[in-house]
């Protein structure tokens, strides 16, 4: 029975000749793997159930604020972006407590890091990757925010062309 | 530091040198791995066989640019692995230990690392899928590492180090921790990936069996120097040793063995013979019919390999 699996399945070995980008094609995957990691996405459910709570904490805030503000007619003076900062930023620090250690240590601690460190890539390369998606998503993070809260401001302003003009 | 030689072309030719050690040293702090130690490695199967400790561990990371000499070099495809990083791409790498997350998918993590060994992702699906059918994952990539059994980890440990097409693979101890059969399977896979892939293996081990069925040459190692080296024919030819249990005229046999120019050695329980020549069957059967020994077993043992280490504890 084994025999005939194989029979039937065994296409015979091909060798790769198509292109071989080296280096930059390593630091890229290594870059959108830490990014994608971090997301949770190619994931199981439960990976992605962190990376989205603290997403929806750091929105939260902006959305409030912007409801507040459209509910009220502008009749008192509420919070706006430097304030969105102050009670955002206990988030971000949580996020980047938890992403940071995340994309660096889990390769050591189950020995990818030495499959990595074998390929065209140099130990700069990877820590350079790494960092670099850390910083994409956090910047990511912290605007995505601030987008929501300014779209949240601009269409509850009275005249949303003065509004713009105002605060800009 | 030391001059580049000119880059082998391992494509077009037939047997070339894809690795080479020359006076390789490594100290780790005052202790020797490996003590100026000189060999090539050819095309095929080669197997780096030595006890624990022996440096066979420090030789592999050091081809592979994860480790520094502290003297000497050591040459993959006539370039510096700690120097070069592009040369990388044409290496396949199986640790020893564990190297495996375990939330993704055997599918997700090879498409990944064929990546990082330069290969678009376009083509990188293909080769992943390819390879995992190979190594026999079939369905199972599709479920996440952590779940797999220890034989199935090992299959996804030797498919990475194949995914990108290396010319060269180095494999540590690929059999550790499996059970007869996994191993079985394993060597398999291994002379398969040799013999029918035409990727050239370097695989370390401290069990001879593994290496007298699977490798076309050896280099042992032993406290940091190469004690032997040559094919693994030769080692195997030149010492077959037959051992014969038989119930009572034991004593009688060893004379008609010897009568017939044939030197028995007793151990207490069986005999053993040192045979150089097909004809020597002939006259352990003649000594057999006419001492009417009653045969109980008779079994041929290559126990030159199993020799080396026979100054190691148990």
């Amino acid at each position: 029975m084994t025999q005939r699996t194989g029979e039937l399945f065994d296409l015979g070995y091909q060798h790769y000749d198509g292109p071989r980008e080296g280096r930059m094609r390593a630091r890229k995957a290594v870059f959108f793997d830490g990014f994608r990691t971090t997301l949770g996405l190619g994931r199981g459910a439960g990976a992605k159930v962190l990376p989205m709570l603290l997403f929806g904490a750091a929105m939260a805030p902006a959305i409030i604020i912007a409801l507040i503000v459209s509910l009220t007619n502008d009749l008192i003076d509420l919070p706006g972006h430097p304030e969105y900062y102050q009670v955002v930023s206990i988030v971000l620090l949580i996020f980047t407590a938890i992403i940071a250690p995340e994309l660096l240590c889990a390769d050591r601690r189950n020995g990818v890091i030495s499959l990595y460190l074998v390929r065209p890539l140099s130990i700069t390369d990877y820590v350079a990757a790494r960092w670099l998606a850390f910083f994409a998503i956090t910047l990511l993070l912290v605007y995505s925010g601030q987008i929501v809260l300014l779209a949240g401001l601009i269409l509850s302003a009275s005249d949303p062309v003065d509004y713009i003009r105002d605060n800009w | 530091m030391t001059s580049h030689s000119e880059s082998v072309c391992w494509y077009n030719t037939g047997v070339t040198t894809l690795l080479e050690a020359k006076s390789l040293t490594k100290h780790y702090g005052r202790i020797i791995a490996l003590d100026s130690v000189d060999f090539e490695v050819q095309e095929g199967i080669t197997g780096l066989l030595g006890p624990n400790g022996a440096g066979k561990s420090t030789a592999i990371k050091l081809f592979l640019g994860l480790l520094k000499p502290t003297s000497g070099s050591a040459e993959v495809l006539g370039e510096l692995p700690y120097e070069s990083v592009d040369i990388r791409a044409r290496l396949g790498y199986m640790p020893e230990h564990d190297c495996l997350p375990t939330a993704i998918t055997a599918s997700e993590f090879l498409i990944h690392m064929v990546q990082v060994s330069g290969i678009p992702p376009s083509q990188a699906r293909t080769r992943a899928a390819d390879i995992l059918r190979h190594v026999g994952l079939e369905e199972e990539r599709y479920r996440p590492i952590g779940q797999y059994s220890t034989g199935m980890k090992q299959r996804v440990k030797l498919a990475q180090s194949l995914a990108h097409d290396p010319v060269i693979v180095l494999l540590d101890e690929p059999t550790a921790g499996l059970d007869p059969s996994g191993r079985e399977d394993m060597l398999r896979l291994i002379r398969r990936t040799g013999h029918e892939f035409g990727i050239s293996i370097i695989l370390s081990s401290h069990l001879m069996g593994d290496v007298e069925s699977t490798c076309d040459r050896i280099i042992v190692l032993e406290g940091g120097h190469v004690t032997e080296q040559g094919a693994v024919s030769q080692f195997t030819q030149e010492t077959e040793t037959v051992l014969i249990d038989v119930d009572g005229n034991r004593e009688e046999l060893i004379t008609a063995l010897a009568a017939r120019g044939v030197t028995a050695v007793s151990d207490g329980v069986s005999l053993a013979v040192e045979l150089d020549s097909e004809e020597q069957y002939d006259a352990i059967r003649d000594a057999l019919v006419e001492t009417n020994a009653r045969l109980r077993r008779m079994s041929p043992r290559r126990h030159q390999l199993t020799d080396i280490f026979r100054n190691e504890g148990p």
